[in-house]
């Protein structure tokens, strides 16, 4: 992270032409909707990848022209799959990331695969939009991310949560009442009155606060001046995401953010292998078993498959596997990648063999019950780590060196015996 | 945007999966219910009173709760002449020798030889011994205590912890009866036999004759371009559809069920614990214990303390001993995806 706090920009409409400040007197707008409608996800996220396909014109039995159309779709593709330019990223081995700041990159990143995530907010880079609904920009129920939601979800949980509470307290005290343990006279009503008033006061101090961030008036105003947030925020990519853009899609060009140089093709890998280590390794001290191969590996195979994959440090595993995208649906699988040495040539690594092979049971346990109670299945993918290489070269070529780990997935489940026998 | 609001949604249709009703308090008046209410029918559980709160009312809840469990336990244990079981303990074949057969419980145990004599596994007596069915005999005639089963038999049963997940399984009502992997075999074999064992096999071409899948594989190799050293795997230029990224971007090898049945593999089972100990059935009238349906689930008893996670290579070997799931090529890809195409489970006994 740089050491630069966020901070916000607001610049008078006069200056920038894009937002003409009104000068005509608006009708009073209608209610606003309760409920904001959601944007078409399956059209802004209709590609999966980052990349356009050119599909070849539909072949027509009965008109011959269609094959020529084929042919020359064929010969003369008018436009290629990759973007051009093509987006560039910046190599931080501060966070050990790649900070995506075009805006450009970042919504093609985002809406095409699900690549990254905001530096200022939990997914989705949306802290612009937050930041607008707080200056009053955009209204309260405007476009809201997925932040808001959970925040008031969370609100309306704990409020029913707050009122179970209130009622089992009355019912225990009116019991109370009823077996004489406490005294219930003419001041018990007054003290009931006390604390609805208290409640009252209470609630109406939360709208309070809710006025404070609402500022409605500005918005609905002629005179309100539009101001403009500067969007601070940045998209960082783990090291798997961009080696993936970058070897595997070859839609990303990294650059090192200190000297400002593209990083060429070729010394990515072993510097994203010594980055896996912390403290960084250098490049002769890599293992066939490094930290950023094993994931790599595995965040490699489930993408060539079409899953969605994403970081799985919120429920304690490496990666979580959405079907199409954490829009459309929550993630049905939750992966833990688990080295295995099954090659001859680790018969006799006692470390490899018994510290890094060898879990224990109440460490899955754990991992288990959790993805059991957030509804994920749990997999367990075993990659099988080869022997190292001779120095003969042949590290050289990626696609050949990544064929040679194999994968190996298992599911793993609760099985209870109240809940099996039918 | 990770959480829609759908979450909700999957709240309310939780997944009876994980609820374990075990990890609730109880509420043991129900007891009393089962008791005076027809015995047919069985209890229903009441709200959730753990929790003494000043009132007089809770307090008289818990002391009935309470009570309610006492008198449970304090149940008479009755032999009824009419069920009554002998057995012998015959310490030779480690097995008991049952001497006239009664009641239910020999629907699902004990096997009969070719005199007609029934005989007992050790499992099988000390659980049998221990519920109340069974009066075992030493040799000598004299009777044996519950002690002295378990001191006999327990060895026979392949330990402590075999015999813990056997009667757990049997007092919730599953019959359960030895897998053929139940003994291990000698040493050399095995070992022998789990090199073979292969983790990752090649994928196998499923739809379409030998001859047409090897020429499209041919020509894939002549007319795909070779990947580029330092990549990138999709290269600039024009892709025509997603598929062909996607065939172009799997590299990485995995492993592929086989999806027919296959004959289990017995002789690359595992060594212990990581082999199927148990045959388990999911209580049914119909069941013939001389010629057993194949089982519902297939038990592996692990130590939670004294064994790690399986490795790869004891995985693929206690996989392979089992035979393909039937039903899961009817299913939809998701559940296939979740239920996979063979299923063991694994019974952990922890210490205590």
């Amino acid at each position: 992270m740089t050491s630069s706090a966020p901070s916000i920009t607001i610049t008078p409409a006069d200056s920038t032409p894009t937002h003409p400040a009104p000068t005509f007197t608006l009708p009073t707008p209608p209610a606003a909707p309760a409920r904001y409608k959601k944007p078409n996800y399956n059209v802004v996220h209709a590609l999966p990848l980052p990349l356009t396909t050119v599909p070849l014109p539909p072949l027509i039995p009965h008109n011959p022209l269609s094959l020529l159309h084929i042919i020359i779709a064929y010969l003369f593709p008018g436009t290629t799959s990759h973007p051009s330019p093509l987006h560039v990223g910046a190599f931080h081995a501060s966070t050990r990331a790649i900070h995506v700041t075009d805006p450009q990159s970042i919504k093609a990143f985002w809406e095409h695969g699900f690549f990254g995530k905001g530096s200022l907010s939990r997914s989705e880079p949306t802290w612009v939009i937050r930041k607008r609904r707080a200056l009053g920009v955009i209204g309260q129920n405007e476009a809201l991310t997925s932040e808001e939601v959970t925040m008031r979800r969370r609100e309306e949980r704990k409020e029913f949560k707050r009122e179970r509470a209130r009622a089992e307290k009355e019912r225990r005290e009116k019991q109370l009442a009823e077996e004489g343990k406490i005294v219930r006279g003419p001041d018990d009503d007054q003290e009931k009155e006390q604390r609805d008033s208290a409640a009252a006061a209470s609630s109406s101090s939360k709208s309070i606060t809710f006025a404070t961030v609402e500022l409605p008036p500005r918005r609905r105003s002629p005179e309100r001046p539009v101001v403009e947030v500067e969007d601070l925020e940045h998209l960082q990519l783990t090291l798997e995401e961009s080696f993936f853009l970058s070897f595997g899609l070859g839609v990303l060009q990294i650059k090192d953010s200190k000297t400002d140089e593209i990083i060429p093709q070729k010394d990515l890998l072993s510097m994203f292998r010594c980055q896996s280590y912390f403290p960084p390794r250098t490049p002769d001290m890599l293992q066939p078993d490094d930290p950023f191969l094993l994931n790599y590996v595995v965040y490699h195979h489930f993408r060539s498959l079409g899953w969605v994959v994403k970081s799985g440090i919120k429920f304690a595993v490496d990666y979580l596997l959405y079907n199409r995208g954490p829009v459309f649906t929550h993630a049905e699988f939750a992966i833990l990648v688990l080295p295995a040495y099954s090659h001859p040539y680790w018969d006799h690594d006692r470390v490899r063999k018994e510290e890094r092979e060898k879990k224990p049971w109440h460490w899955l346990h754990c991992i288990n019950r959790v993805s059991s109670q957030v509804k994920k299945t749990l997999i367990l993918v075993y990659v099988e780590v080869p022997p190292p290489l001779e120095k003969t070269g042949a590290e050289d070529n990626v696609p050949k060196m990544l064929a040679r780990y194999k994968v190996r997935e298992v599911a793993l489940r609760r099985w209870l015996v109240s809940r099996n026998r039918d | 945007m990770a959480e829609p609001e759908a979450d909700n949604l999957r709240i309310q249709h939780t997944n009876p999966q994980d609820v374990d009703l075990s990890d609730e308090t109880q509420d043991f008046r129900f007891l009393n219910l089962f008791k005076k209410a027809d015995p047919a029918s069985l209890p229903r559980r009441g709200e959730k009173d753990f929790e003494p709160d000043g009132t007089t009312l809770q307090d008289t809840i818990l002391h009935e709760s309470r009570l309610a469990m006492h008198e449970a336990l304090l149940g008479e244990r009755k032999h009824s002449t009419k069920a009554h079981v002998e057995a012998t303990w015959r310490p030779a074949q480690s097995l008991a020798q049952v001497k006239v057969a009664r009641g239910p419980h020999f629907k699902t145990v004990g096997r009969a030889d070719k005199h007609g004599v029934l005989w007992l596994l050790p499992e099988e007596t000390i659980y049998l011994v221990e519920r109340g069915n069974l009066e075992c005999w030493w040799e000598e005639g004299i009777p044996m205590s519950l002690q002295g089963a378990y001191a006999s038999c327990l060895d026979g049963c392949g330990g402590l912890e075999r015999y813990q997940v056997y009667a757990y399984l049997k007092r919730a009502g599953y019959i359960v009866q030895r897998a053929a992997t139940f003994d291990e075999e000698p040493e050399e074999s095995a070992s022998a036999a789990v090199v073979a064992v292969q983790t990752v096999q090649p994928r196998k071409g499923t739809s379409g004759g030998v001859g047409l899948t090897s020429i499209v594989s041919l020509a894939k190799t002549f007319f795909s371009p070779a990947l580029p050293a330092h990549g990138p795997i999709i290269g600039p230029g024009t892709y025509r559809s997603y598929d062909a990224i996607y065939t172009r971007l799997s590299l990485i090898p995995s492993h592929h069920p086989p999806r027919t049945p296959t004959h289990p593999v017995s002789a690359a089972a595992g060594r212990a614990p990581f082999r199927v100990a148990y045959n388990v059935w999911k209580p049914r009238p119909s069941f013939k214990k001389s010629d057993p349906p194949a089982p519902d689930f297939r038990v592996a008893v692990v130590s939670a303390r004294e064994t790690s996670l399986p490795t790869l290579r004891e995985l693929a070997a206690l996989f392979d001993s089992v035979p393909v799931d039937a039903e899961t090529a009817a299913k939809a890809q998701f559940s296939r995806l979740k239920d996979g195409w063979r299923n063991v489970v694994l019974a952990f006994k922890g210490a205590e």
